[in-house]
């Protein structure tokens, strides 16, 4: 086992599904319910790379995208959206918040759309990590 | 296809047009019912997002919010599996308006959509001005107030309104730039506004 992926989503059936790719990518998983629990994690764990949802209960992805592209500590982390939300509104989303106020942050490195195939998500994984 | 925002002072009638369009065209009405979408994303009930929003930005609720860990509202709100604050309000506002416009076929009724939704391709947005007089007399002859009750909820609601978009750091909302229609309902009636958005869309 290598590199730390940290696996962020509500939905268990997803998180199973992204943590069992990551195991056949050889990384660690790590994994959290939700952006706050995944916010612990990685500041307690300092994960290579977030598979992070969007809509989720306590602290949304957008939360934890903004804090992790805006902390300097973490600039280092890589992060893969994976949503049901389509890229275009989640970038709609995210220049609003800006429009209101809030610190600019750049697009994902990665964004995929649910339902993502283990290949495509594989292949994501060990480009950005490899 | 098309989504509208209907942005408006208290009393105008944006309500009112934004459902007479919302059932001409067969498109979603996105009103207070945004409250009970961002409460079910966020697992908590719809009047603690109610007052999350009621709220939002005042000195008091930045005093509770940076006063009270997440833990201990945890524990007072002990139904609620979810949490939420000005933040999260947030981003699940802009992630559900930016939703649904995606989606199309909308009339979102004011929150800042006009903003949210400022290049979108498909969107038309409406502004309707009225002086206080007539959002007064608009009011009481449509919500069944005494003189003294309706002038009281108009100047509460410009209040909110002004504080809301102090909040999302907007003071500019009545600029005619930001729309592409301004309706002055002092001179014309629902039914001239209603025709005159809808030729716009045909156009």
């Amino acid at each position: 086992m290598g590199k730390k992926v940290l696996v962020v989503d509500d939905d268990p059936d997803a998180r199973l599904f992204n943590i069992t790719v990551v195991e056949e990518c050889n990384y660690t998983p790590l994994e959290a319910a939700d952006g706050e629990e995944g916010l612990k994690l990685v500041k307690q764990e300092k994960p290579d790379l977030v598979i992070l949802d969007v809509f989720m209960p306590r602290q949304t992805g957008i939360r934890l995208y903004r804090e992790l592209k805006t902390d300097k500590r973490f600039k280092n982390i890589h992060i893969i959206m994976l949503s049901g939300i389509p890229k275009k509104t989640f970038l709609r989303s995210q220049k609003a918040l800006t429009e209101f106020g809030e610190q600019e942050v750049p697009e994902p490195e990665a964004y995929l759309e649910k339902p993502v195939e283990p290949g495509e998500l594989m292949q994501t994984l060990k480009q950005i990590l490899e | 296809m098309a989504v509208i925002t209907i942005s408006r002072q208290y009393g105008a009638g944006g309500k009112t047009l934004g459902k007479m369009l919302a059932k001409e065209l067969g498109y979603t009405f996105v009103d207070s019912n945004i409250i009970k979408m961002i409460a079910k994303e966020a697992n908590v009930s719809p009047e603690w997002v109610r007052t999350v929003e009621k709220d939002a930005g005042t000195r008091f609720s930045k005093i509770i919010t940076s006063m009270i860990a997440k833990h201990l509202v945890d524990q007072v709100l002990k139904g609620e599996k979810g949490y939420i604050d000005d933040k999260i309000y947030l981003d699940y506002l802009v992630l559900i308006i930016s939703k649904i416009a995606d989606e199309n076929n909308a009339v979102i009724l004011g929150r800042g959509s006009q903003y949210i939704l400022d290049d979108h391709p498909d969107a038309f947005h409406i502004f309707l001005i009225r002086e206080l007089e007539n959002r007064v007399k608009f009011i009481k002859e449509n919500y069944n107030l005494t003189d003294q009750q309706t002038r009281q909820v108009v100047n509460n609601e410009d209040k909110r309104r002004l504080n809301y978009f102090s909040r999302l750091g907007k003071k500019d909302f009545d600029n005619p730039s930001l729309y592409h229609m301004v309706l002055n309902m002092n001179y014309i009636d629902i039914n001239k506004a209603f025709q005159l958005i809808c030729t716009l869309l045909k156009d």
